[in-house]
């Protein structure tokens, strides 16, 4: 229950920073919707605690344990996010280098 | 010159065709057929059918279009864009013969739509002025709609008769006819022919496509193109046909399009204009026939076709070597054109001789046979024999006007003579002839061109010979009456002109152009609008718009789950506990942070917040990544610190609550789902097959990492390609110096 929350309120925060003007705090939401993302694919394999490690002596994973799949996944997702917000940091210093601002209605003017 | 040359060479070859055609139509006992799938799976096979009717109308393309390859040679020339032109035409005739010889629905729908966009081409070609623009626009628009008509009857006829082939369409006649689609398929197909054939209220198109160059006109305008409807009709005549139904749709329609054709032509003193109206009206004939649909009137429908043809097309190039000579087209300038060179009024007066009607010209036995077909026509109002009569007696009017008067002298004076070249003279000559050979000898043409066509169309002989002379009968009397009363309204016709101008003026607010400008013109309004509203610019917008969506979306999906039990006690421990709540509260306060530090600061909070949860359930791999991630994050934006723009005051009170807003209902619903996802799934057979296969395939104890590296290694060596490319990027964006703006 408070984790769905959680997410939730996660969405919602990443959500209404993107609809910001202001390009840096639209990263910012881009961010938070990344974890938010993340998030609700790892839940979704259930929850449970251990780890997805093979004891040593054994020849696969006892049950219960967490479902690995989701969380390979959710690594790939965590390492190409910081990708994409690194070039989209670039790309907002670069714009506010050119235009000036970071303001997108403002920006829409000067096209 | 190269140019004439290739003319030449084309037209010999049409020619060569034509020649084969009519050889190939003497001795086809049977339809030759010929396919081979394309698309199976939407039943699109590529399949010809090559019987005597598509030999015919083979004939008339090729031997007219020999003709107009020929005269472009002392037309085009001059002409910047000739080059084009010519090859369009050339691409015109092949998607024609295309047209007449396929016997897939959907193939010849195809060939249609060619005829449409290389005609949009054509009528085009003087493309800098803006008439001509507007024109091949307005064909395009008129000819499109009914395309799109047709595709509709096609599919739905494939619906009725589970066939795309003419041929078996044909056996299946009966299925179509019981079918409660039957009326449907009739309308939307006879769309489809009158917008292309020019039909009342579709017809105006037709004198605005006179822009195109002379050539053009002459084949596509008057012999081709617009007889594709026609053809249509003809060839669904076997299938739709013979119904209540065809007969009202098709004789209504004909009529009123050969009344107000004949009338409006003489309205016009652009010769062209005043051909292309004469055109109409003919058409208006040739659906009228097929509407009648008996015996003797499909006969004297393939006679008219032919002597049509001949005549129009021959007129035509007359027009534009009348334009050639005098400069203009316009019949209020033109006189003593006789006197410049009588050569061209020999070529005029033939074909227009067979346009009156007069014997011993094709035209006579064609006009003596669809009179005879309306006087013996068992179900046909007198009302209609009237507008055939008044029709046909216009039509003799407007062949004086286009081919007398331009070449009597109004003055006394002599003008110099002058030479028009050989190409502009001998095709409507050859045209005259043939109209005159083929009325001479009817019997030959009847029995080896037109004959096994109609066998062809309708599966039996008609038993009708073409003669030239019946004797005197009623026909021959309505013949003689129709010269005289053309020959009379010629003598009135300035009155008559001026008479139909006040009405068309009068009438002119319910013309069917002025409905089609007012569409046009209202589509684009509508179309400006939407773009105003749907694309306005705003990103905010665009995202807003998105969520709503993806909100309502998952709204339906909401209703649609069936009710489970939520279980509320979830692992929960005490410290989770407390760190979800700290990473929430950063993540609120995120909202409103006023600095970029401030903003920083909580977004590593609740990175800090995610890396705990993944460590506290079962994925110690995933936090490490995490947290790594999070310090890599802070280590670029301390090093773009000083150089990113600073934090503004944001957008008004109301904007934000709106937004605010939004984001909640999605965020909600995201909750939701989420509780549901935490108890929808059990380990799944992927995941079990990973569990159980790292350790003994994959001598990996760890099984994330072997499905990362191992399993699903070129998965990563994407994502590591991925992270080259931004990286790429960053240091482009990065390094590049200011640009001056």
């Amino acid at each position: 229950m408070i984790i769905a929350s959680f997410i939730g309120l996660l969405y919602i925060a990443g959500f209404y920073l993107l609809l910001r003007r202001s390009l840096v705090r639209a990263a910012i939401g881009a961010l938070l919707l990344g974890h938010a993302a993340n998030l609700l694919i790892f839940v979704s394999g259930g929850l449970s605690a251990g780890a997805p490690i093979i004891r040593e002596g054994e020849d696969s994973l006892i049950s219960p344990y967490p479902d690995p799949l989701p969380q390979a996944l959710v690594l790939t997702a965590i390492v190409i996010g910081l990708g994409v917000s690194a070039y989209l940091l670039a790309l907002i210093h670069r714009t506010a280098e050119i235009a000036g601002g970071d303001d997108m209605d403002d920006l829409k003017e000067e096209e | 010159m190269k140019f004439r040359t290739s003319c030449y060479s084309l037209s010999g070859a049409s020619a060569v065709l034509c020649i084969f055609a009519i050889w190939a139509s003497m001795n086809l006992d049977a339809p030759y057929y010929l396919a081979f799938d394309w698309l199976p799976k939407v039943g699109l096979r590529i399949s010809f059918r090559v019987d005597s009717f598509s030999l015919f109308f083979v004939t008339l393309i090729c031997g007219i279009g020999s003709l107009v390859f020929f005269f472009c040679a002392g037309y085009l020339p001059g002409d910047k864009s000739r080059s084009r032109t010519l090859s369009i035409l050339l691409l015109f005739t092949l998607s024609m013969l295309g047209l007449v010889l396929s016997d897939n629905v959907l193939l010849l729908f195809i060939f249609w739509e060619f005829t449409t966009i290389t005609s949009f081409f054509l009528v085009g070609a003087k493309c800098e002025k803006k008439e001509a623009r507007e024109a091949a626009l307005q064909a395009l628009l008129v000819t499109v709609a009914g395309g799109m008509a047709l595709l509709v009857a096609i599919l739905l006829l494939f619906m009725a008769a589970g066939t795309l082939e003419l041929s078996s369409l044909e056996a299946n006649r009966q299925l179509i006819q019981d079918s409660p689609l039957y009326p449907v398929i009739l309308i939307l197909i006879a769309a489809g022919a009158f917008t292309k054939s020019a039909q009342f209220p579709f017809h105006f198109w037709l004198p605005g496509a006179m822009t195109a160059p002379s050539p053009v006109s002459a084949f596509l305008h008057s012999a081709t193109m617009v007889k594709a409807g026609i053809y249509l009709l003809a060839r669904f005549h076997p299938i739709l046909g013979e119904t209540v139904l065809w007969h009202d749709l098709l004789i209504g329609i004909g009529a009123a399009t050969m009344i107000v054709g004949a009338s409006l032509a003489l309205a016009r003193t652009d010769i062209k204009a005043l051909l292309a109206y004469t055109t109409v009206s003919a058409l208006g004939m040739l659906t009228f026939l097929l509407g009648l649909g008996t015996t003797l009137a499909m006969k004297a429908a393939l006679v008219f076709l032919l002597v049509h043809a001949c005549y129009k097309a021959a007129l035509f190039m007359v027009a534009g070597s009348i334009e050639k000579l005098a400069g203009t087209r316009d019949l209020d300038r033109l006189h003593s054109l006789g006197k410049m060179s009588p050569a061209l009024w020999c070529a005029a007066a033939l074909p227009a001789l067979s346009m009156c009607g007069l014997p011993p010209m094709l035209g006579f036995i064609g006009k003596e046979l669809i009179y005879e077909a309306k006087l013996i026509a068992p179900t046909i109002d007198e009302l209609f024999l009237l507008i055939g009569f008044t029709a046909n007696a216009l039509t003799v009017t407007a062949a004086l006007l286009a081919a007398v008067k331009p070449f009597i002298p109004r003055t006394m004076d002599s003008p110099p003579k002058r030479k028009l070249t050989l190409p502009l003279l001998a095709p409507p000559i050859i045209l005259g002839i043939v109209s005159l050979a083929c009325g001479l000898f009817p019997t030959w043409v009847g029995d080896n061109l037109l004959e096994p066509s109609f066998q062809a169309l309708k599966g039996e002989p008609s038993q009708i010979k073409l003669k030239l002379w019946h004797g005197v009968n009623p026909v021959f009397i309505l013949s003689v009456l129709t010269l005289v009363t053309g020959a009379l309204i010629y003598w009135i016709h300035s009155y008559f002109a001026r008479m139909v101008s006040v009405v068309e003026r009068w009438s002119s607010p319910f013309a069917p152009e002025r409905l089609y400008a007012q569409l046009v013109k209202r589509f684009v309004q509508f179309a400006s609008l939407q773009t105003r509203l749907a694309q306005n610019g705003s990103l905010n917008f665009y995202l807003t718009v998105t969520l709503c969506f993806a909100s309502l979306l998952l709204a339906a999906a909401f209703f649609s789950l069936p009710e489970k039990a939520v279980d509320l006690s979830l692992l929960i421990h005490l410290k989770t506990s407390l760190i979800i709540l700290g990473a929430a509260a950063a993540a609120v306060l995120s909202i409103r942070a006023q600095s970029m530090l401030e903003a920083v600061l909580l977004l590593g909070v609740v990175g800090l917040g995610v890396t705990l949860f993944f460590v506290f359930y079962g994925a110690p791999d995933l936090a490490l990544t995490q947290f790594l991630v999070e310090l890599l994050l802070l280590v670029l934006i301390a090093s773009i610190w000083s150089r990113l723009p600073a934090f503004r005051p944001d957008t008004p009170k109301r904007e934000k609550r709106r937004d605010l807003f939004a984001a909640c209902i999605l965020g909600v619903f995201l909750s939701y789902f989420v509780l549901q996802a935490v108890f929808l799934n059990e380990h799944n057979a992927i995941s079990e097959f990973y569990a159980q296969n790292a350790a003994t395939e994959a001598f990996g104890r760890n099984v994330v990492n072997v499905i990362l590296v191992d399993f699903r290694a070129l998965d990563t060596m994407g994502e590591i390609t991925v992270l080259a490319i931004a990286m790429m990027g960053i240091m482009s964006l990065l390094k590049t110096r200011k640009t001056k703006r």
